[in-house]
Order: C-alpha cells, then sequence, then structure tokens
C-alpha cells in the first residue's frame, strides 16, 4: 500500500482541464438592490449551468451593490428587440398564449435593462411585441429583451442570508476602502 | 501556557487562514474568470473569520500582541490548522474536493458556535455560518458537477477523494482542550460534527458517482502543530514580507 500523494507536483503545475470550444455559455444576471423594486441587468456572466450561474453571478455583482435577489437567465433564451432594428416577421402565430414570459426593458441608451413585468405570449416575436405595447411609449433608443419565465433561474428567498448578507459588512469590497498615497495622484 | 481559549481559538483562526493563503495561491488558474472571483470570495471570506478570530485571541494574551502577530510571527509549529486545509492545491478538483470537505465541516461547526457562551466568538460564528452555508452550496455543487461530469473530471475528482481521505477524521478528534471549551459552554466536540458530516457527503457522493476511499490511513498532528512538509513552504511566502521588514505597512 502506498501512501504516496498523488496529482501534487507542486504550485508550478496547475493544470487546466478542458472547456467547450468558446467557453461556458453565457447568462445574463439581473439583481434587485435593497429597496428596489425591480431586477435590474447587471452584465453577464459564463458558466456550465444555471446553478452555477448563479452562484457566480452572486460573487462578480453583489459584491457593490446590497442585493437582495438575483436572477440569471441564459443568454441564448433571450429575445432581443431594438426601436432602431427593422422589425423581425412574427413567426410564432398560435392561436392563444403559451408560455408565461419576462420582459425587460432599456428606455433609453446607456441605461440598463429594468424587469418591467411578465406576460403571456404564443413565442418570442408575441411577446416582443406585446410588450413594445404594454411597456413601451416611444420607440427611440429602447430596448427590448423577453425570455421564457421557465428559463430564469431565481435565488431562492430562504438562501437570502447565505447569498447576500456576508457583504454587508465588507468594507474592502468598495474602492473607497484603499488609501491613495497623495504622491500616487488621481488615477 | 495561554489562556485555553485562546488556544481554542487559534485552531479555527489557523484553519482559515491557511486555506485563505491556499485559495489565494490559485487565483488567475480558474477554469473561468468567473470561477476566480468565486474562488477569490471565499478566500476573503475565510481571512476575515481568521482576523476576526487572531484579533480576538491577540486580546486575550497578555503579551501584547497583535492578530497580525500571531498570523506573521508564528513558526510553523505554533500552527495548530488542520493538515487539510494546508495541502497544495493540485488540479482544480484537488481544490473542490478539500473545499468541500472543510465547508461541510465549518457549515456544522459555525451555527454549534454561534451558541457558545463566549459571545465575541459566538458573533464571529454567526456571521461565518452564513457565509458556510454559501461556500458548501459552490462546493457541493462543483463536486456533483465534476463527479458525475466526463470520465475524466470525475476521475480526476476521484483521485482527490482518495488523496484527500486521510486529513478526514482529523476534523472530528475531540482533545482535552475540546473536552475543557465543552465544559465551560465555549466550544463544541468535534466528533459531535461528524454525523452531519457524513450525511452531506454521502448524499453528495451519491448524486456525483463519487466513491469513498476505501483507504482507512489516517494522517494527524495538526492541532498539535506537527504539520505535513508543505504548511512551512506556505508560511514562507506568506509571511515572508513582514520577516523581511518587520512592521511594514501598506
Amino acid at each position: 500500500m502506498s501512501y504516496e500523494v498523488p496529482h501534487m507536483e507542486g504550485d508550478d503545475e496547475i493544470e487546466f482541464g478542458s472547456l467547450p470550444e468558446g467557453g461556458w455559455p453565457r447568462w445574463e444576471a439581473f439583481v434587485r438592490q435593497n429597496g428596489g423594486l425591480s431586477h435590474v441587468h447587471s452584465e453577464s456572466v459564463h458558466a456550465p449551468d444555471a446553478e452555477t450561474a448563479l452562484l457566480n453571478a452572486r460573487d462578480t455583482y453583489l459584491r457593490r451593490v446590497e442585493g437582495v435577489s438575483l436572477w440569471v437567465v441564459p443568454a441564448d433564451k433571450v429575445t432581443v428587440w431594438e426601436s432602431d432594428s427593422p422589425d423581425p416577421a412574427p413567426t410564432d402565430i398560435a392561436p392563444r398564449p403559451t408560455a408565461l414570459w419576462e420582459v425587460f426593458v432599456r428606455h433609453r441608451r446607456g441605461l440598463t435593462h429594468v424587469h418591467a413585468g411578465s406576460m403571456a405570449a404564443t413565442g418570442p416575436g408575441d411577446a416582443i411585441q406585446k410588450a413594445r405595447q404594454v411597456y413601451v411609449t416611444r420607440d427611440e433608443g429602447v430596448s427590448v429583451w423577453v425570455a421564457p419565465a421557465s428559463t430564469v433561474y431565481a435565488a431562492d428567498p430562504a438562501d437570502a442570508a447565505a447569498l447576500f448578507e456576508p457583504f454587508a459588512d465588507k468594507d474592502y469590497r468598495y474602492p473607497t476602502f484603499y488609501k491613495i498615497p497623495d504622491e500616487v495622484g488621481y488615477m | 501556557m495561554s489562556h485555553p481559549l485562546h488556544r481554542y481559538l487559534l485552531r479555527h483562526a489557523d484553519d482559515n487562514l491557511i486555506l485563505s493563503q491556499r485559495l489565494s495561491e490559485y487565483i488567475s488558474y480558474a477554469p473561468e474568470l468567473e470561477e476566480d472571483l468565486a474562488v477569490a470570495n471565499i478566500a476573503l471570506d475565510h481571512l476575515g473569520v481568521a482576523m476576526h478570530l487572531l484579533e480576538h485571541a491577540a486580546s486575550l494574551d497578555a503579551e501584547g500582541k497583535t492578530g497580525d502577530d500571531l498570523a506573521f510571527l508564528r513558526s510553523e509549529r505554533e500552527f495548530v490548522n488542520l493538515l487539510l486545509v494546508e495541502q497544495p492545491n493540485g488540479d482544480f478538483a484537488h481544490i473542490v474536493t478539500r473545499q468541500f470537505f472543510f465547508d461541510a465541516y465549518q457549515a456544522v461547526l459555525w451555527p454549534a458556535l454561534a451558541e457558545s457562551r463566549a459571545e465575541i466568538l459566538a458573533g464571529i460564528a454567526a456571521k461565518a455560518a452564513k457565509e458556510a452555508a454559501y461556500h458548501l452550496r459552490h462546493s457541493t455543487s462543483w463536486m456533483i458537477r465534476l463527479g458525475d461530469g466526463t470520465a475524466e473530471s470525475h476521475a480526476r475528482t476521484q483521485t482527490a477523494v482518495d488523496a484527500l481521505w486521510r486529513y478526514v477524521d482529523e476534523m472530528f478528534e475531540s482533545d482535552e482542550l475540546d473536552a475543557e471549551m465543552v465544559a465551560a459552554g465555549i466550544g463544541v466536540n468535534p466528533t459531535d460534527l461528524r454525523e452531519a458530516w457524513e450525511q452531506q457527503v454521502s448524499v453528495t457522493f451519491a448524486e456525483a458517482t463519487l466513491a469513498r476511499s476505501g483507504d482507512d490511513y489516517q494522517r494527524r498532528g495538526g492541532r498539535d502543530g506537527f504539520h505535513t512538509e508543505h504548511l512551512g513552504h506556505l508560511l514562507g511566502e506568506m509571511q515572508w514580507m513582514q520577516r523581511s521588514y518587520p512592521g511594514q505597512q501598506w
């Protein structure tokens, strides 16, 4: 019997696993801040699955905001409509709505997509069309995202203590925590 | 001999400090940038717990030492961390497995210590419990993903389980200091934590299609300052700045 420890050659020989071509799939992350009414888009993360996407988004985007709720949505499930792009031909006409869709609207360029609500629709084209009617008042610079509600992976409120509270007392997550010596000047 | 609570705090502080240092070594090597941030976050959580415990321990020390003194100026034989946390990083499966074993332990340790009669320790434990719950969720999901992943990820994770299994018993060994702390209503009996740990491991391994190691050999000694050869190298890097430039500050 051998007690030699395998795969411990040293710090210089860390081995890399193989990734799918192009890396992990992308997920859009939405955070609702303390006191906020809606989930707001806060960039995207790469992750192999929804659970990892949620945890990665938590580590990446909750460090500097007081988040109280977090959603992730697979980016390839998000259908995008921009007010300055041509209207897509509706391809998903069905007699009645088949699923619930979440709608995110960016009202002006430079702002972020904010969760506007959810609605029943027959498909992404129908969801975009209804979202424009309900949530968009004027078209300039507007962008609408829709995604099937079933693809939204949300943090369980019961896990809020573990997911959101540990950041609260960590002042060093803010850049202002660090004193810049006078000689450095403006960074 | 120093204050028993001082020595008790050092055990848990050192576990977190050394693991934090190990995780920090890995930053920039994770499979994706997002996972790098996760590792960095977890390392910072462990460092925060270690800092609070070390500062509290230092305040009980009659020699007027600071928490930093305890972190950066103790020698290898004075560190009382578990052997598990000082093990080198190896591949990602090793890091995840080491973390999973330790997270499953701290996820039951901290809620128990949050009931401690030592109020400062209880306060630190209550905060650490929330972090540990998150750490366990993170490492458990990776154990399942890797174990039940590709043939290669499964083999690497099983190899890590087999390699690290020998450091498991040490987490649950109880000695005189533990008994003294339990009697005072301050500490918990590590042996009592094992059942919950085993349950977590059984459920996770079943889903991850991993097997417990068939090798019963166990290493011990960390709590008494007897370490594997890896700790000295870790301390060499961690303590170099303070040893070379005593009192140096940012």
